[in-house]
């Protein structure tokens, strides 16, 4: 069973089909460098723009690369893919909001015009309605019926394919026993935790054994605990599921541990791909690089010497000519009060642009002639006088700063 | 004693009274004006079990319809996305606001003799007798606007990412609406049912113009009651009094479960 999308939908938001679920709240800590959350923000007015965009912006022909990028305010967006799922893998869907994860899903189930082709398992889907497709959706809120049992909501599925209902039932209550919850078939949604109701939304999607799994962003609306648990499920639950499944979320850990490949979105374009392995250590978008914690520097290669904003960087690392990224372990960055001396380096004078506490650990925004985060320990902070406005001295040893083509990789 | 200002003192309880009153004082009188040593008479003389008992049937008859038409209707409305469903929802709306005489006259082109449908049905022998259907029909007319509006109103609320999930799941848009739309919105379609029914008990204006005032035949309760008004003003109070007591019965047992 695979999975393979491309083509282009357009999104426009109406105050109808607008969902309102709340994004991730949690991991602030993340948004430490403060620029590139002019992205998030700019993003964000999509999916709450007002109504005065035109029901669908012009298509027809194929767009020009820049009717792809965000309209900001206006609020409507094609989005361009091509995309391919194979059989068992969990693929993780990226990008700031509004960056068309949804619409990309939502376009997956049918309920959503693909100007394209979507082929499952050998499949054209493209002309198929939803009930004619075979997806599973799970979305933030576990939005179960009301008005059934856990066990009927699970073999609501099943029951709408033609199955009796005797058998519908026993298959539900297999279902249902597969995510740990056989012992609360006959409760109703509203007597189930926010956990428990969302082992049932993934019983009820996966009940009528569907060649595509999708889940918009599952685990955002649980407390951590209770996240940390689904997750764990999650986890388990899709290790023994043969079909494609995809995946959008906010968290980083969910993409690290959960799925089988990153795949990040912005602006209704897929940026960039890769293992979580690769994403974590040489990530290609500002976005990744944020949500793993790193710092990415857009850098020019020229005869071996390595520039960033016209500053030459040190670096044990040798590649050629052209654009590259420069990544920085936070943790790799050292804060002096004065010019150090010793062994080769990075030495720049920097001006400290917030500090974050998490624990023993601080996260330090720095800006000047490089913009980085340095994590330090929060005793450093005290000693250093660490406050925002204060100059500080940076080194960053040359062994520690990677360096990788800007194309390629993840 | 409290020391938040409590809205009860403040001079928004002087209109608040006037309404009240406005409302309240109308039903006193009916009832302070009732003779109850009469009242068996008095009923008799207004005829009050035939209209009474073709009231019940009428607007039972009509609520019945108004569910099984306006439901699908409500349903179509609230999730049609065109502008034809604007145009549509305004229409459905105007007989909730047209004079119910003016209903009736436009019945009576519908479906009398050279009428819009009235024409063909004479020309193949079928002719709209001055019967209880003629009074379905004018109660129909002026009661679905009220139905269709109020559940509709509850489907809009309806999320619709549960249609979503029900359609990814294999349901047909017969069976989402089978399933999941009326289920989660029974109370919508109680409290709609219930307008429909309290607007069709209410019906004077069309049904005496379309189905005129026949006793036994077409002489609803208010219909009754206008016309003992000018034999025996008894009558008339005593007719009326029983209505009053029949619809603040039927609201009680209403209220608790589903009118708030």
């Amino acid at each position: 069973m695979s999975l393979h999308v491309t083509g282009r939908a357009t999104y426009a938001p109406s105050p109808r089909n607008v969902t309102n679920s709340p994004r991730n709240v949690t991991n602030t800590s993340r948004n430490v460098t403060s620029s590139p959350r002019n992205v998030t923000n700019a993003s964000r007015n999509v999916t709450s723009s007002p109504r005065n965009v035109p029901a669908h912006p012009p298509s027809g022909e194929l767009s020009p690369p820049e009717r792809a990028v965000l309209r900001g305010g206006a609020g409507g967006f094609t989005l361009h893919i091509d995309l391919e799922v194979g059989p068992g893998e969990v693929l993780a869907l990226l990008g700031p909001n509004g960056s068309g994860k949804t619409t990309l899903l939502r376009t997956i189930a049918g309920l959503h015009p693909l100007d394209g082709t979507l082929t499952v398992d050998g499949e054209h889907w493209s002309d198929r309605s939803p009930q004619q497709r075979s997806v599973g959706l799970v979305l933030a809120q576990p939005l179960l019926f009301p008005h059934l049992s856990a066990l009927d909501n699970v073999a609501y599925g099943l029951r709408s394919r033609g199955h009796q209902r005797a058998a519908s039932r026993q298959r539900a209550y297999a279902e249902l026993a597969a995510v740990g919850m056989e012992s609360f078939a006959a409760q109703r949604p509203s007597q189930l935790s926010s956990g428990q109701a969302a082992r049932v939304a993934l019983a009820r999607a996966l009940a009528p054994g569907p060649k595509v799994l999708l889940l918009d962003e599952p685990l955002a609306t649980l407390d951590p605990a209770t996240r940390s648990d689904i997750r764990g499920m999650l986890r388990d639950r899709l290790r023994g599921y043969p079909g494609c499944t995809i995946l959008v979320t906010h968290d980083t850990l969910d993409a690290l541990t959960v799925t089988d490949r990153l795949c990040f979105l912005e602006g209704g374009r897929i940026v960039a791909t890769g293992s979580p392995r690769e994403v974590v250590a040489r990530p290609t978008t500002p976005y990744a690089a944020r949500m793993v914690g790193l710092n990415l520097l857009a850098a020019e290669v020229m005869d071996g010497r390595v520039l960033v904003n016209s500053n030459e960087i040190q670096t044990s690392a040798r590649i050629g000519d052209g654009a590259a990224w420069v990544g920085i372990r936070p943790s790799a960055i050292s804060l002096w009060p004065a010019p150090p001396h010793g062994s080769p380096r990075n030495l720049w004078q920097l001006i400290v642009d917030g500090i974050e506490l998490s624990g023993q650990t601080a996260r330090v925004a720095l800006t000047g002639a490089v913009d980085v985060v340095a994590e330090v320990t929060t005793a450093a902070v005290a000693d250093l006088d660490l406050r925002p406005g204060a100059p500080i001295w940076v080194t960053v040893k040359a062994t520690e700063v990677d360096v990788y083509p800007k194309t390629g990789g993840a | 004693m409290s020391v938040r200002a409590s809205a009860v003192r403040s001079p928004l309880v002087i209109p608040a009274a006037v309404a009240v009153a406005i409302l309240v004082v109308p039903l006193a009188a009916l009832l302070v004006r009732l003779d109850w040593a009469s009242l068996p008479a008095d009923l008799r003389t207004a005829g009050a079990a035939e209209a009474l008992w073709l009231s019940l049937r009428t607007t039972l008859v009509t609520t019945l319809l108004c569910v099984a038409l306006g439901t699908p209707l409500a349903w179509l409305l609230a999730r049609a996305e065109s502008r034809w469903a604007s145009l549509l929802r305004a229409l459905v709306t105007v007989p909730l606001v047209l004079p119910p005489v003016v209903g009736g006259v436009a019945l009576l082109l519908t479906w009398g003799r050279l009428g819009l449908i009235g024409g063909p049905l004479d020309s193949w022998g079928i002719t709209l007798p001055y019967n209880w259907i003629r009074v379905v029909i004018a109660e129909t007319f002026v009661s679905l606007p009220f139905y269709v509006l109020a559940v509709e109103g509850a489907m809009a609320a309806l999320d619709r990412r549960y249609d979503d999930i029900a359609a990814t799941l294999g349901a047909s848009p017969a069976r989402t609406f089978r399933t999941v739309a009326v289920p989660l919105v029974l109370p919508g379609i109680a409290s709609g049912a219930t307008l429909a029914w309290a607007r069709a008990l209410g019906e004077f204006g069309a049904t005496i113009t379309f189905a005129g005032s026949f006793p036994g035949m077409t002489q609803t309760a208010p219909l009754a009651v206008y016309q003992a008004l000018d034999v025996d003003q008894n009558a008339a109070t005593a007719l009326a009094s029983v209505m009053l007591v029949v619809c603040v019965a039927v609201l009680a047992l209403l209220r608790g479960r589903w009118l708030r």
